[in-house]
């Protein structure tokens, strides 16, 4: 191997952690729907609304914070208005999520042509703050949910109740437990968690950017089942992705290689971790 | 003072205004065992749904421990310490042992977190405490039936119930393990009240002190055990001044010819085990195989691969004299495969699914469409459905098996009973098939319906068919065959002609693999 290449794949490697942080709130955060028995499709949805109530709210109050606050809470409620939706009037959870997705994609071109008089990129000011700050305090609160999420899920009685539902709804009810309130618990979860996400993804370019989320809440939830619904599998799942991402990016330059070929390297690794995850769970 | 009082208790199902329970007594002394038992649809079950808060009553009260109650949920009933074993157990498979059983009464440190130590511990002293044999730290799913049963009792006990409903809870047991759970509810008689819901007679004078009979939403008398005689219980429950009850003898007509023979047949499990393996039998006309396993011992999968859900890994058939098939050997996983369906596509094999809703039924399509599925062309002229003659043979089904339904109603408005006759007529259709393949043919069924499926399967031997039963009811086992196969964990461990030597004490130990017949 040559110098040259030995630092593409260096290069690589370091920007898969950051890239991967999107991806784990979205996925861990879905992992709870999923476990509680419902498969929350609008995890895309949730994180395009995260990167874009986020933004504007980052714009409004020019703190970073501030910005988190607003996409934590536009997310809560979409996911709360959705959990209500499924639970009380028993609406599919497909259509809901899959109402959800194209409501938020509809809703944010329509505001920021509204709020911002453009439907193109809205770059927003914010305090400085540097590059490998940023990259430290995105990567410590990876780290914090990650072990957070775990300890929730498998070692809280909240997280064995919430999976009880997942395994056996009807036993929860017999047991005096309701159901619907561990799933709408879990949604809100997954709502704001991928709105953590699609709140980071905005921040890392200062900007919000129309599509931004591109697929990204779509990858999560192949992450979730490529991890098998375990909560550190996941993580390493969107690791994995993650490093197809940047791969793509640094490999775009790179001779020899059609650049489209490249672009199409996280989805393709997504196909074929489907695939050959699936067969491993079919020989198991 | 008694225990429990139900007074008047009336529930009205509708829309179709059926009575489940009308005007309902039932009182139950303090720290004994109460039997409740009743054909399917007497209401027993309705009644105990009601006790346990899982369904409300459209009159009547309720008096528990001397003060009257009344219940809206689950959680209100357990609070006066009444707890429901429910038929399909409530147990969370992926959760442990010990997380099941305390799975109201998690002990915790600060935030919720669980104090794994405690956890463990407790829920090993209180196995140990009842004398059962569970690893608190095994996942629930890898538990048998007896022992997913031994952790919802234990869940309801540290959940301090004091009177237990125990809903059919011998059904699914064999002999030893039914012996077993008598032994713990002996133990904890007097402490507890328990109320035991079964359809077998003779669970009820083994272990109960008193027994309330009901039918058609009515009780019909409350005795003590110990004045009352199993006929007399027997007739009380089918409402009939006489009945035998009835001992049928197997044909055991002898060696006749084979028509199908199977060699080694062999199906991948999970991971490294296998579902089955080195499966042989042989099927002849005029005689009843029965297989018995219990769950998870590889009947399913036996099940699958014969009706075409499943591949074998391995397999080979030897045909003799089946209409349109050529004598010979089939071998190979495809060829075995593609002969199972050519026997079936071409009625020489009629199949009675386990599972009789998904696999059996169109329950929102008519009794009629139901019915005539298996021969669906022989009722179209030229492209045109010929409805009177299709009406014709349907009424003359419901007739002659007794089905109460008529051919334009909605097969999902029968119940299970008249449901499971109709999948049999229509077996009888395919009247020049070679095998019958009939999977827990009565499961959930009560005494006249089972009685009368029972039947039907006998005269469907002695018209020459073979009969292939497969079931996890060791008194069908016994009553219907003619010879006898056991599974244990996919493995044959017993085989042989049901001469009576075979009690249901033995049957049960090869069940559980505690003996195995050495020419097996």
């Amino acid at each position: 191997m040559n110098d040259q290449s030995g630092t593409i794949l260096l290069a690589i490697l370091k920007a898969a952690f950051p890239a991967s942080v999107p991806l784990l709130f979205a996925a861990l955060g879905g992992l709870f729907s999923e476990l509680s028995g419902m498969l929350n499709i609008a995890l895309e949805g949730l994180m395009g609304a995260g990167a874009f109530f986020g933004m504007a709210a980052a714009l409004v109050t020019g703190s970073r914070l501030a910005g988190l606050a607003g996409a934590l809470a536009a997310a809560g409620l979409a996911a709360w208005i959705m959990g209500t939706v499924t639970l009380r009037v028993r609406a599919n959870i497909f259509i809901t999520g899959l109402a959800l997705n194209l409501a938020v994609s509809g809703l944010t071109t329509f505001l920021s042509q509204l709020w911002f008089g453009t439907k193109a990129v809205v770059n927003v000011p914010l305090p400085p703050l540097s590059k490998q700050a940023f990259t430290a305090v995105i990567l410590a609160a990876a780290a914090a949910w990650i072990c957070c999420s775990a300890l929730v899920l498998h070692g809280t009685t909240f997280g064995i109740r919430l999976r009880a539902t997942g395994m056996n709804p009807t036993a929860m009810t017999a047991l005096g437990h309701d159901p619907d309130r561990y799933r709408l618990a879990a949604l809100l979860i997954s709502g704001m968690a991928s709105a953590a996400g699609g709140y980071i993804l905005a921040l890392s370019v200062s900007a919000y950017v129309p599509n931004i989320v591109s697929g990204r809440g779509w990858i999560a939830l192949v992450a979730i089942y490529l991890g098998k619904r375990r909560p550190l599998a996941v993580a390493a799942s969107c690791l994995l992705f993650a490093l197809a991402e940047s791969a793509s990016n640094y490999l775009q330059g790179v001779g020899g290689m059609s650049p489209l070929i490249m672009l199409a390297l996280p989805y393709l690794v997504t196909l074929i971790s489907l695939v050959v995850g699936t067969g491993a769970r079919q020989r198991h | 003072m008694d225990a429990v009082r139900m007074s008047n208790i009336t529930r009205l199902f509708l829309p179709a205004g059926v009575r489940a329970n009308d005007h309902v007594n039932l009182s139950v002394a303090q720290g004994c065992i109460h039997a409740i038992v009743g054909e399917n649809g007497a209401g027993k079950s309705t009644l105990m749904r009601i006790l346990a808060g899982l369904d409300l009553p459209d009159e009547g009260s309720i008096e528990v421990e001397g003060r009257p109650v009344s219940f809206t949920s689950a959680a209100d009933a357990a609070r006066c310490g009444i707890g429901m074993m429910h038929q399909h157990f409530l147990v969370f498979e992926e959760l442990s042992v010990a997380e099941n059983i305390l799975f109201g009464q998690l002990p915790r440190h600060a935030f919720g977190i669980i104090d794994r130590k405690r956890l463990m511990r407790e829920a090993a002293d209180m196995i140990q405490a009842y004398g059962f044999a569970l690893d608190p730290a095994m996942p629930a799913e890898e538990l048998g039936v007896s022992g997913k049963q031994q952790l919802e009792l234990l869940r309801l006990l540290a959940g301090k119930a004091r009177i237990l409903i125990l809903d059919e809870p011998t059904s699914l047991l064999t002999e030893q393990e039914s012996a077993a759970l008598f032994a713990t509810l002996t133990l904890l008689k007097g402490r507890t009240t328990i109320l035991l819901v079964t359809h077998k007679i003779d669970d009820v004078l083994k272990i109960a002190d008193a027994v309330t009979v009901m039918r058609q939403g009515k009780v019909v008398a409350s005795l003590p055990v110990s004045s009352v005689q199993a006929e007399e219980l027997a007739c009380l429950i089918m409402g009939t001044s006489s009945c035998v009850m009835r001992d049928r003898q197997p044909h055991g007509a002898g060696a006749s010819e084979s028509v199908l023979s199977i060699r080694n047949l062999g199906v991948r499990g999970k991971g490294d085990k296998r579902a089955l393996s080195g499966i042989s039998f042989s099927l002849s006309r005029g005689e009843i195989l029965g297989v018995c396993a219990m769950g998870g011992n590889g009947l399913a999968e036996l099940e699958d691969v014969l009706a075409g859900f499943r591949t074998a890994e391995t397999a080979t058939a030897a045909l003799q004299g089946i209409e349109g098939f050529p004598d010979g050997v089939v071998e190979g996983s495809t060829n075995f495969h593609a002969l199972l369906h050519a026997l079936r596509s071409r009625h020489q094999l009629s199949y009675l699914p386990s599972d009789r809703i998904k696999r059996g039924a169109a329950p929102d399509l008519p009794v009629l469409h139901n019915f005539i599925a298996p021969l669906r062309e022989r009722y179209f002229k030229n492209g045109r459905f010929q409805k009177a003659a299709a009406e014709q043979s349907t009424f003359q089904a419901l007739q002659s098996f007794a089905i109460k339904a008529h051919p334009h109603q909605k097969l999902a408005e029968l119940s299970g009973g008249n449901m499971q006759k109709l999948a049999l007529a229509r077996l009888f259709l395919e009247e020049n098939g070679a095998i019958l393949l009939l999977c827990e043919p009565t499961w959930g069924l009560d005494i006249r319906a089972t009685d009368a499926i029972h039947e039907r399967i006998v005269e469907a031997r002695d018209r020459g068919r073979a009969v292939l039963l497969l079931s996890t009811d060791v008194d069908e086992i016994l009553e219907l065959s003619d010879s006898i196969m056991v599974l244990h964990r996919g493995c044959i461990v017993f085989e042989g002609r049901n001469d009576g030597t075979l009690t249901r004490d033995r049957l049960g130990r090869y069940l559980l693999g505690i003996e195995r017949a050495d020419s097996a």
